[in-house]
C-alpha cells in the first residue's frame, strides 16, 4: 500500500517552495502579480532509480536516504496528552528531493555543492486553546545542514529539526520554531510495517510507477511540548512513514484525503482517497489494516467508502475543507466516525494544505473502538495546476 | 537698487563673484568627492551586508564551514546567512574591483532583496545552485560587458584567471539597487568557495538579531570556538570608515581654507565699495534714508553677489568634481577600503551645502561693511585721511585680537584627546590671527622700507610705499589674503615634503630584501592573499639567494576589534624597524618576538593608546592569547595600524602556514633586476604574482604616496588662485579709486613707463610683504599640520624636513601674483588721458 498522493504532493511542494523562494527574493509587493507568470520548469530530467520490483530492505541502512531516487520523505505525526488530559497533535515532516540525477553528479571540491534539497514542515495543534502553529524550513542536503543516514544509527535532520535513533527501537524527535518547541522520545512497539508487497507499493499500471514504502504505525511517545514559553509533559502515540520513489502521477488528480488512524485496541488503519478532476475517486485509492502483530490487510478502493459529514471554511484562505468523515470497510465490519480535534489545522506555508489531529469512534469487528489519528487534505486550498 | 549698484560697479562685482565662486567651487568639489566616496562605500557594502545586524567573524583565516552547520544544528542561529566573498577583477575591466559574493540562496532571502524575484526563473536558480562556476550578474553589468545568459566570463581571482558563466541576470528592484549590484557577481556558496580557493571555509556569518539581543548573543557565544567573534555590523565597518573619514575631513578642512581666502577678498571688496560711497551714503542719509535701509542695501548687494557667486561656484564645483571624485576614490581605495561601486549619483546635499555656505559666508564677510554704511552720519562723509587715521588706530586693535586668536588657537591644541575638530579649529584661529597681525606688520615694514625704495627707485619708490601706507585699510586685507594663501601653499608643501622624506627613510629602513613576491590585491599597500605554496618551494631551490623571509598578513580580532596582523620570520626585524619606544636593542626585540611578543605600529599605538610593556590580546583558535608589546615602530603603510608577531608563533596559534609576501636577499654581486626577470620566467604557478625588485617596490609605494597627495597639491593651487584674484581685485579697485590722482600725475607729465613702474612697485611691494609674512606663517602651519593634524588624523609621526626652496618658491609666487595683478590696472591707467581721468568724478 502506498500514499500515492504524496508523490504529487512532494513534487508540487518543491516547485512551490522554489517558487516561493524566488518570490521572496522580490519585494513583498511583487508577490501578488508574480505568482502566475513564474516559469519554474527545471531541467531535472534524467535517469533516476525507479521502484520496479520488491527490494531487500536492510536496517538501519534503509532508514537513511536513497539519493538515487528523486523523492523521499520521513513523516512523523502524533497525538499526545498531558497527565491531566490536555491534548496536543504534532507533525514533523522532512522531505528530500534530488536536483541532479545520478549520472549528472560528480565529485566537487566544495562540501556545499547541491545535489539534494531538503524541506521540512513542523506543526503543533493545541486543542484546548484551539491554536495551531505551523512553520517550515528549507536547506541544501549538503555541508551538514540537512540529510538522512541509516548508519551507524538512523538520523534525519534539517538543521535543528531532527529525528535521531538513540537505541534499538528508540528515537528522539526535536523541532523548534518561534512559538513552539517539541522534544519527544519515541519507542517503536510494532517494528517496521512494510506497505504494499514487502515495501514495494505499486501506484499504476506502468512498470516503475511505484514506490518503496515502510511505516512505524505505533510509536509510544513521551516528552515535552513547549508553546509560547509554557512547557507540558506529554505522552501518546506517533506514526512514521518513510517512502521513496521516482514517479510522476497522472494529470487528472486534483488532491487527496489521507488518514492514519490508531485504535485503542492496538490496530491501525492507513487509508487514502485520490480525488479526480471530475469529482470521482481514483481506482488506486486504498486502505490498509495493521494488526497488533504487524501483519497487514489491504483493501482496494471498491472495498471501502469514505463519506463527508462536515465542512470547514478557512477564514485565512477561504478554502473549504471536509471536516468529518464516516468510514466503512464492510469486510472487517469497520464503521467509524472521524472528527478533527479542532477545525483550523491548515498549514499556510509556501504550500497550502490541511493536516491535523483527529479523533475517531465506532466499530471494528463488532467491537467498540476509540482512538486518534491524523488526516491530510490537499487540493482544497488552491488549484495547483492553475498556479503553474 | 542693490542690483543697480552692482551693475554700475561691474568690475568690482565680477571680482567678488569670482572670489565667491572659486571658494565655493573648491569646497563643493571636495565635498562632492567625499560624499561620493562615502556613498560608494555605503552602496558597496549595502548589498553585501544587506539587512544583517551582526556578523560572526573569524580571527585569522576563515570560519571552518562545519562550525556553521554545528551552530545551525544546535538551533542557536535565529536568522543567519553564511557568506564567502572575494574581490576579483574581470578580464578587460582591470582597475575595477568586483565582489564575488557567495550566498546560500535557501536562507539569504531575509538578508538581501535587491533583485527582483522574476529575474530568478526556475532554470537560472536551478543552475545557480547546482552547476559549478555559475554566477548571476545584474542586467546593467551584463549590458556593460555585452554578455548574456549562458556566456562565459573570464575573471581574475587571487592572481589566477578563472572562467565562470552567467546563468541568469538579476533585475535590480530600483535605481539604488542597480548601482549597488553593478559591482557584484552573485554565486552559490559552493561555487564561491571553489573559485576563490576557500573550500572548507566561510568568510563570515551574517545574522539578523532582534533589538533585544543580549540573550541571543550569549547563547551563540557559548557555542562559538574562541577564534570566532560576534560583532555588530556598524562596529565592523566603523573602524575602517573612521580612518577614511579622517582623511576626508582633512580634505574638507583644506577646501575650507580656500573659502577663507575667498572671504578675505569679499570683505575687502565690500569694505572698499562702502568706503568709496561714503559721500553718497551721507547724502542719502540727508535725504531721509534710514540706517536700516543703508544696511539692507549693502547686505542686499552682498546677497545678490553671494547667490550668483555660489551658483557659479556650484557649477564650477561640479566640473572640478569630475577630477576630484576620481582622485579621492582612488586614494580611499588605495588606503582604506575596496569599493565595487564606481558611478554614484551626484550628491545634491553637497551642492546645497556649498551654496548655503557660500551665501552665508558672503553675507558674513559683508556684515562689517554693511554696519559701516549704516553708521554714516547724515552729512557729507569723512575725508579719506580721517578714515585712514581711524584705520591706523584700528591696526593695533586688530593686531591685539590677532594675538589673542593665536593664543586661543594654541590652547585648543592643548586640549587632551584626539579631537580633530579642535585641531582644525585651532589651525584656523592661528592662521586668521597671523593674518590680523599682517596690517601692523605691513605698516612697520613699509615705514622701514620707504627710505630704501626712495634710494633705489627714486621719487616713484617713495610714492609707491607712501600710497600703500595711506590706503592701508584696504591694501592690508589684500595682503593678508595673499599671505594666507601663500602660507597655506608653504605649509602644505613643507608637510608633503616632510612626509615624503619620512616615508622614503622608512622604506629604506624597512625594505631590506632585494626582491619581493606578493599577490596583486586591491589595496595598494598590503595584500592578504596567500601565495601558491609551490612558489616558496621553487624559490628555495634557487642558488642565488642568501636568505628568504616570509610574511603572513591577515586580519585578526583583538580586544579592540578587528586589526591587521603581520607574522614575519625576518631574523633582523628588530634592527630593520625604527622604534619610537621599545624594550631594548633590536636583537632583544627580535628575541622577545620569538618568545611570543608583539611589536605594534605607531598609528595603532596612538589609536588604541598602547605602549611598550603593555599587552594586546588576540583571539586564536585555541582561545584568547596575550602578546606583550616589545616595541612601537614607525610605520606609514596604514593609518589603521598593524601588529607584527613572529611567524612561528602565529603558525603555532593559528595553525595557518599561508604566506602573503616573500622577501629574498640575494648573494653578493647578484643583480636584483636579473633575478626578478629570471624568477618571472621560471616560476611554475598559475598564479599571477607581483615579483618586484626593491627599487621597483619603493617606486610603487611612492607612486601611491604621490597619488594620495595629488588632490592636496591641487587644492593648494586653487587656494593660491583665489588669492591672486583677491590681489587683482584689490589693486584694480585701488587704481580705479586713484584715477583722479593718476590723472593729475599724468597732467604733471608722468610718462607711461613711469606709471607702469609706479603700479608695479606698489603691487610688487604688496606681494613681497605678503610673501615675507607667509614664510614664517607657512612654517608654523606646516608644524601644526605635522604635529597636530596628521598625528590626530592618522596617528603617525612625520619628521620635519625643511626645504628652503618652498619658501623661495612661495615668495616668488606672491610677488609674481602681485605683479601679474598689477598689469590690468596699469594698462587701464595708461589708456586714460589726463583729462578723462580727472573728469572721472
Amino acid at each position: 500500500m502506498n500514499r500515492i498522493g504524496h508523490f504529487w504532493k512532494v513534487f508540487l511542494i518543491f516547485l512551490m517552495i522554489l517558487a516561493g523562494w524566488g518570490l521572496a527574493f522580490a519585494k513583498r509587493e511583487n508577490v501578488g502579480d508574480s505568482q502566475t507568470g513564474l516559469d519554474l520548469t527545471f531541467d531535472v530530467e534524467g535517469n533516476f532509480a525507479r521502484a520496479e520490483a520488491p527490494m531487500e530492505f536492510q536496517f538501519p541502512r534503509d532508514f537513511g536516504s536513497h539519493d538515487d531516487f528523486q523523492t523521499e520523505w520521513w513523516y512523523y505525526t502524533g497525538n499526545l496528552e498531558t497527565e491531566r488530559g490536555r491534548r496536543f497533535g504534532y507533525q514533523l515532516t522532512i522531505f528530500r528531493r534530488a536536483l541532479l540525477p545520478p549520472e549528472k553528479r560528480f565529485e566537487r571540491p566544495s562540501e556545499w555543492a547541491v545535489e539534494q534539497v531538503y524541506l521540512a514542515h513542523f506543526a503543533i495543534t493545541d486543542v484546548q486553546n484551539d491554536r495551531f502553529y505551523a512553520d517550515e524550513k528549507l536547506a541544501r542536503g549538503s555541508a551538514g545542514l540537512a540529510g538522512a543516514v541509516g548508519q551507524p544509527y538512523f538520523q534525519v535532520w534539517l538543521e535543528d529539526w531532527r529525528v535521531v535513533q538513540i537505541d534499538e527501537n528508540r528515537f528522539q524527535l526535536s523541532a523548534k520554531s518561534d512559538r513552539a518547541d517539541l522534544d519527544l522520545f519515541l519507542t517503536d512497539l510494532k517494528g517496521v510495517v512494510f506497505q504494499g508487497e514487502h515495501g514495494f507499493s505499486r501506484k499504476g499500471e506502468e512498470t516503475g510507477n511505484a514506490s518503496y514504502y515502510i511505516s512505524q504505525t505505533r510509536l509510544l511517545t513521551e516528552g515535552k511540548i513547549t508553546i509560547e514559553g509554557q512547557s507540558f509533559d506529554v505522552k501518546g502515540l506517533s506514526w512514521m512513514d518513510h517512502e521513496f520513489s521516482t514517479s510522476a502521477l497522472g494529470e487528472d488528480q486534483v488532491g487527496w484525503d489521507w488518514f492514519s488512524l490508531q485504535f485503542d485496541n492496538n490496530h491501525e488503519i492507513m487509508l487514502f482517497t485520490l480525488r479526480k478532476e471530475d469529482g470521482t475517486i481514483d481506482r488506486f485509492s486504498t486502505a490498509t489494516l495493521i494488526l497488533p502483530d504487524g501483519r497487514t490487510h489491504h483493501f482496494a478502493n471498491d472495498e471501502f467508502t469514505v463519506t463527508r459529514i462536515g465542512e470547514w471554511k478557512s477564514p485565512e484562505t477561504g478554502a473549504v475543507y471536509p471536516a468529518g468523515w464516516r468510514i466503512n470497510i464492510p469486510a472487517i465490519s469497520l464503521d467509524l466516525e472521524v472528527h478533527p480535534l479542532i477545525p483550523n489545522q491548515e498549514l499556510v506555508l509556501s504550500y497550502i494544505y490541511w493536516e491535523g489531529a483527529v479523533s475517531l469512534r465506532g466499530q471494528l469487528g463488532g467491537e467498540e473502538v476509540n482512538g486518534y489519528g491524523y488526516v491530510e487534505l490537499t487540493g482544497y486550498g488552491q488549484s495547483m495546476r492553475g498556479r503553474f | 537698487m542693490a542690483f543697480q549698484t552692482l551693475l554700475h560697479r561691474r568690475w568690482q562685482s565680477l571680482l567678488i563673484l569670482l572670489g565667491v565662486a572659486l571658494g565655493v567651487a573648491v569646497m563643493v568639489s571636495i565635498d562632492l568627492a567625499n560624499a561620493s566616496a562615502g556613498r560608494a562605500f555605503e552602496l558597496s557594502t549595502e548589498v553585501i551586508t544587506g539587512k544583517a545586524t551582526h556578523q560572526i567573524v573569524p580571527s585569522g583565516s576563515g570560519i571552518p564551514e562545519e562550525e556553521y552547520a554545528r551552530l545551525r544544528r544546535a538551533g542557536v542561529l535565529p536568522l543567519a546567512a553564511p557568506i564567502v566573498s572575494t574581490y576579483i577583477t574581470i578580464s578587460g575591466q582591470r582597475g575595477q574591483a568586483f565582489e564575488l559574493l557567495g550566498i546560500d540562496p535557501f536562507v539569504d532571502r531575509e538578508f538581501r532583496d535587491y533583485w527582483d524575484g522574476n529575474s530568478l526563473n526556475g532554470q537560472a536558480f536551478f543552475d545557480l545552485i547546482t552547476r559549478p562556476g555559475a554566477v548571476m550578474i545584474s542586467s546593467k553589468l551584463a549590458e556593460r560587458l555585452s554578455i548574456g545568459v549562458g556566456d562565459e566570463l573570464k575573471i581574475i581571482v587571487n592572481g589566477r584567471e578563472q572562467t565562470v558563466w552567467v546563468c541568469g541576470l538579476l533585475q535590480p528592484v530600483d535605481q539604488l539597487a542597480a548601482r549597488s549590484l553593478q559591482g557584484i557577481l552573485l554565486a552559490d556558496i559552493s561555487t564561491a568557495q571553489e573559485i576563490s580557493g576557500k573550500v572548507g571555509y566561510l568568510d563570515r556569518i551574517d545574522l539578523i538579531l532582534p533589538q533585544d539581543n543580549a540573550a541571543f548573543i550569549e547563547q551563540i557565544k557559548l557555542l562559538l570556538p574562541p577564534n570566532l567573534q560576534i560583532e555588530t555590523v556598524e562596529a565592523r565597518q566603523g573602524t575602517i570608515r573612521q580612518m577614511a573619514q579622517a582623511f576626508q575631513l582633512n580634505l574638507s578642512a583644506l577646501s575650507l581654507l580656500a573659502l577663507v581666502v575667498g572671504l578675505f577678498l569679499i570683505y575687502n571688496t565690500m569694505t572698499f565699495s562702502v568706503v568709496q560711497r561714503r559721500d553718497l551714503f551721507g547724502a542719502m542719509r540727508c535725504l531721509g534714508v534710514t540706517r536700516r535701509e543703508l544696511f539692507l542695501l549693502v547686505s542686499g548687494e552682498a546677497l545678490i553677489v553671494g547667490m550668483a557667486g555660489s551658483a557659479l561656484g556650484i557649477g564650477l564645483g561640479i566640473l572640478l568634481g569630475k577630477n576630484t571624485i576620481g582622485m579621492v576614490s582612488q586614494t580611499i581605495n588605495d588606503l582604506y577600503f575596496t569599493t565595487t561601486v564606481q558611478a554614484v549619483e551626484l550628491p545634491v546635499e553637497s551642492l546645497i551645502k556649498g551654496g548655503v555656505i557660500g551665501v552665508l559666508a558672503t553675507l558674513g564677510a559683508a556684515l562689517p561693511s554693511a554696519m559701516e554704511a549704516a553708521s554714516v552720519e547724515p552729512r557729507l562723509a569723512l575725508s579719506r585721511s580721517g578714515l585712514e587715521k581711524k584705520a591706523n588706530s584700528a591696526l593695533w586693535l586688530l593686531a591685539g585680537s590677532g594675538v589673542i586668536l593665536i593664543i586661543v588657537g594654541y590652547l585648543l591644541f592643548q586640549i587632551p584627546g584626539n579631537y580633530l575638530l579642535f585641531g582644525f579649529g585651532g589651525t584656523l584661529l592661528v592662521v586668521v590671527g597671523i593674518a590680523a597681525l599682517a596690517p601692523l606688520f605691513m605698516r612697520g615694514f613699509l615705514k622701514l622700507l620707504r627710505p630704501v625704495t626712495v634710494r633705489t627707485f627714486g621719487i616713484l619708490g617713495g610714492m609707491a610705499a607712501g600710497n600703500l601706507l595711506n590706503s592701508i585699510s584696504r591694501t592690508a586685507v589684500a595682503v593678508s589674503a595673499l599671505m594666507v594663501a601663500v602660507a597655506v601653499t608653504i605649509g602644505i608643501s613643507l608637510m608633503i615634503d616632510s612626509f615624503r622624506f619620512t616615508v622614503t627613510q622608512w622604506l629604506e629602513q624597512s625594505l631590506q630584501s632585494d626582491v619581493y613576491i606578493s599577490v596583486p590585491g586591491f589595496n595598494a599597500n598590503s595584500s592578504l592573499l596567500p601565495i601558491d605554496p609551490r612558489v616558496i618551494e621553487q624559490v628555495r631551490e634557487r642558488d642565488d639567494i642568501r636568505r628568504i623571509d616570509t610574511l603572513r598578513a591577515t586580519r585578526v580580532v583583538s580586544q579592540f576589534g578587528e586589526i591587521n596582523l603581520s607574522a614575519s620570520d625576518n631574523p633582523q626585524i628588530g634592527e630593520e624597524r625604527i622604534f619610537k619606544e621599545s624594550i631594548g636593542s633590536g636583537e632583544q626585540i627580535t628575541e622577545a618576538m620569538r618568545n611570543g611578543g608583539a611589536i605594534i605600529s605607531e598609528p595603532l599605538a596612538n589609536r588604541l593608546d598602547l605602549h611598550t610593556g603593555e599587552t594586546i590580546e588576540l583571539l586564536t583558535p585555541s582561545g584568547a592569547k596575550v602578546f606583550p608589546i616589545a616595541g612601537v615602530y614607525y610605520d606609514y603603510a596604514t593609518s589603521e595600524g598593524n601588529v607584527t608577531i613572529w611567524r612561528e608563533v602565529y603558525t603555532r596559534w593559528w595553525a595557518d602556514d599561508a604566506v602573503t609576501a616573500i622577501g629574498l636577499r640575494l648573494k653578493n654581486g647578484i643583480n636584483p633586476e636579473e633575478t626578478v626577470r629570471d624568477i618571472q620566467k621560471k616560476l611554475q604557478t598559475d598564479q599571477d604574482l607581483l615579483v618586484r625588485a626593491n627599487a621597483a617596490l619603493r617606486q610603487d609605494v611612492m607612486e601611491v604616496f604621490d597619488r594620495t597627495f595629488a588632490i592636496t597639491a591641487a587644492l593648494r593651487i586653487l587656494a593660491t588662485m583665489v588669492a591672486i584674484i583677491g590681489i587683482l581685485s584689490t589693486l584694480m579697485l585701488l587704481q580705479i579709486e586713484k584715477q583722479r590722482e593718476t590723472g593729475i600725475l599724468k597732467a604733471l607729465g608722468i610718462t607711461g613707463n613711469e606709471l607702469w613702474r609706479l603700479v608695479m612697485l606698489e603691487t610688487g611691494l604688496m606681494g613681497l610683504i605678503a610673501g615675507l609674512l607667509a614664510a614664517p606663517t607657512g612654517f608654523v602651519l606646516a608644524i601644526i599640520l605635522i604635529r597636530v593634524i596628521n598625528l590626530r588624523s592618522f596617528g603617525w609621526t612625520i619628521l620635519l624636513s625643511v626645504n628652503p626652496f618652498a619658501f623661495i618658491f612661495a615668495v616668488s609666487i606672491a610677488v609674481g601674483a602681485a605683479l601679474l595683478a598689477g598689469v590690468v590696472p596699469a594698462m587701464r591707467m595708461n589708456r586714460l588721458s589726463a583729462a578723462e581721468a580727472i573728469r572721472y568724478e
